[in-house]
């Protein structure tokens, strides 16, 4: 299995790796669709597909570091609207640039992060708990800044973004291909990387080996909502609005990504390049869905299936060994 | 080995459900191949008349009865014309506005001969529209305008005069109960953020303010178009407020709500409820009396019109560039005729 031991590589662990099925799975779906689906393999679609992705594919890298620790974090559909929201306004409304309003936005958003931390580890609140209050209250901030409206009104540059190419390739994939990229870099490369891992493992012994367990968790939910406030400035873009129901279920999305990507809701378990793929193979259902007109209801089955499908082979996998 | 023959298993399924679920299944990919294989030895030339056209119908999400009535519309409209082959797409709930502009993307993809679109946002599928537009793709945008030029024609309910036919309801239901004009009426709005509630709530503001100066507004309230919470904003109201003589609810979700409030408290004859749109419930209330009246938009017209007048389009007709569909006023007493009917409940006309 070569893709076992790059993953491995990328990891710098020696564990065995449940995301090598759905790589293959993807993998085989991809060329099944690409030889039976009239326009799905086309250069067109594909840039679709990928832009389609993009935007869920960076709130996912996120959530995987908190699954990974053992949390979850529900409250990065708030921080998506929240960010994209606060930018907006700051553009519409208090004339700021494109640049200084996304910069603003993303450390509003990233604040988000830092209150979950605070919450979960000073106030021994249970994870679910914390980011649900905070996905509600955040919820309820967007309603209030915007008046429960839309705002539209952005310059025209930052609108464009979402619509250009980089390298022959969407700007918004761009965005979500460097993300890949660091997050990778921080799992296999940073001493936090190899902490989130031992803090899903066992936290106490994680403590006990003298990791601060306070500077991580602010750090791991902090970076949770990073992602989720980018992916937010990336859906206004591509939008061309500021909605306040934006992001509204994308929570479910990020988890179902990163689960089926082969991360494991009690911790220690989980990688990138494994969330990346889940968050493809979504994307890749419900695109293939629109090329063949599938009924839409077929579909949403299909792809709660398939959440429950990619953890239950795991089990039976696990068993077996 | 046992582990990649069970995967290519699994794989295998996915892909026969996906192309069993196809509902196109028989006849599409066999003229999809065809038609590629003329793409491929002969240029493609801008045909003047085909004999099936592909229209996409896209509408802003799969769990409402509007929705539905609007599909049917449609659906209708290609049973009647054989030359129209219709296939349908929505997202799962009207929150869901990135899904739709990825739809919308995927659809044109597929470069179907004309779009009938409800686009959740004004501003989101612009570009996708404009470059099927410029692709020659006909593009009739339905219920909500879209903030560009490069479409065909616009049918909708204009939601101003809508909601203004709606308050003017409530102020004559009040006088004719010889209710005074003073107190409070409270709005309960589905959803923060969507242009066509925006235009109904002011639509039916403006025109209370005009009809009856005294009355006070309270709202609207948004409730994420959940029954249960439209149930809950009617409550705090009425608790809120001794004085409320009248309510409005913007869709058929907050009716359902609002209706269930009133009949459980027994409010008939002292507040005067007037909703949008009809489903099975609102239906009820409206016999019942805990809503007084419900002013419909025309859905199954929107969908059937969008398509003929795509297919008018295609036949090289200049098309109106706005088409308003038209609101009814529906009351207990002329919801029996069979108009009225089939308004409250288009799957009457299902073909």
């Amino acid at each position: 299995m070569s893709i076992n031991s790059s993953a491995k590589k990328i990891l710098g662990k020696d564990k065995s790796l449940s995301e090598g099925t759905i790589i293959i799975v993807f993998l085989a779906l991809f060329v099944l669709l690409s030889v039976a689906v009239n326009g799905f393999f086309t250069a067109n679609n594909l840039s679709n597909l990928v832009r389609q992705t993009s935007i869920n594919g960076v709130i996912a890298l996120g959530m995987t570091f908190v699954i990974v620790s053992a949390g979850i974090d529900l409250s990065v559909g708030s921080v998506v609207g929240f960010s994209g929201m606060f930018a907006a306004i700051l553009m519409t409304q208090m004339g700021m640039s494109a640049a200084v309003s996304t910069i603003l936005a993303l450390i509003a958003g990233t604040l988000v992060g830092l209150i979950n931390g605070i919450l979960i580890y000073d106030g021994k609140v249970p994870p679910f708990i914390a980011t649900l209050g905070t996905m509600t209250v955040f919820r309820g901030v967007i309603m209030l800044i915007s008046g429960a409206r839309m705002v539209s009104g952005l310059p025209k540059s930052f609108v464009n973004f979402a619509q250009t190419s980089f390298l022959g390739m969407p700007s918004l994939f761009v965005v979500w291909v460097v993300m890949i990229l660091i997050s990778s870099f921080i799992i296999a490369k940073t001493r936090f990387g190899r902490n989130i891992y031992a803090i899903g493992s066992n936290t106490e012994a994680a403590r006990l080996s003298g990791i601060n367990i306070r500077t991580n968790m602010y750090m791991i939910y902090g970076y949770s909502a990073l992602m989720s406030s980018i992916a937010g400035i990336m859906l206004v873009s591509r939008l061309a609005n500021g909605i306040p129901t934006a992001g509204g279920g994308y929570e479910l999305d990020a988890i179902a990504a990163a689960v089926i990507g082969g991360a494991s809701l009690n911790g220690a378990e989980g990688s990138i390049i494994g969330t990346v793929v889940g968050a493809m193979l979504m994307s890749t259902l419900r695109n293939a869905g629109d090329l063949l007109g599938i009924d839409p209801f077929i579909l949403q089955i299909l792809i709660g299936a398939l959440i429950v499908a990619a953890v239950l082979i795991d089990q039976v996998k696990k068993q077996n060994k | 080995m046992k582990k990649v023959l069970s995967i290519l298993l699994i794989v295998l399924m996915v892909g026969l459900i996906l192309a069993g679920c196809s509902s196109k299944q028989a006849q599409q990919p066999a003229q999809q191949e065809q038609a590629q294989q003329q793409q491929q030895s002969q240029p493609q030339q801008e045909q003047a008349k085909k004999d099936k056209y592909e229209f996409a119908v896209i509408v802003k999400a799969t769990d409402s009865d509007f929705w539905q009535y609007v599909l049917i519309g449609a659906n209708n409209a290609a049973k009647d014309n054989p030359a129209i082959h219709v296939t349908t797409y929505g997202p799962p709930s009207e929150a869901d506005i990135d899904k739709q502009v990825s739809i919308l993307e995927n659809v044109v993809n597929q470069k179907p001969d004309a779009i009938v679109i409800a686009s959740t946002s004004s501003d989101a599928t612009v570009p996708a529209l404009e470059k099927a537009h410029d692709q020659g793709i006909k593009i009739i945008t339905i219920d909500n305008k879209v903030k560009t030029d490069k479409i065909d024609s616009f049918l909708a309910t204009d939601n101003i005069e809508a909601g203004g036919k709606a308050a003017q309801k409530l102020v004559d239901e009040l006088k004719a109960k010889g209710i005074p004009l003073k107190g409070k009426v409270g709005i309960i709005s589905a959803m923060a953020g969507v242009q066509v509630l925006i235009d109904r709530d002011k639509g039916f503001t403006d025109k209370l303010k005009e009809l009856a100066p005294d009355i006070q507004i309270v709202g609207p309230r948004y409730v994420d178009n959940d029954v249960l919470k439209a149930v809950s904003a009617a409550e705090n109201i009425l608790t809120a407020n001794k004085d409320v003589i009248g309510f409005f609810a913007d869709n058929n979700m907050t009716g359902d709500g609002l209706s269930r409030v009133i009949t459980e408290r027994k409010l008939q004859d002292k507040v005067v409820a007037v909703a949008f749109d009809s489903d099975p419930e609102e239906i009820k209330a409206l016999e019942s009396g805990a809503l007084k009246a419900l002013i419909l938009q025309d859905p199954y017209g929107m969908g059937y019109k969008g398509v003929m007048s795509a297919y008018d389009a295609l036949q090289g007709k200049t098309l109106e560039k706005y088409i308003n569909t038209g609101s009814t006023v529906v009351t207990k007493e002329n919801m029996n005729q069979q108009e009225i009917k089939e308004l409250l409940d288009p799957t009457l006309k299902k073909k």
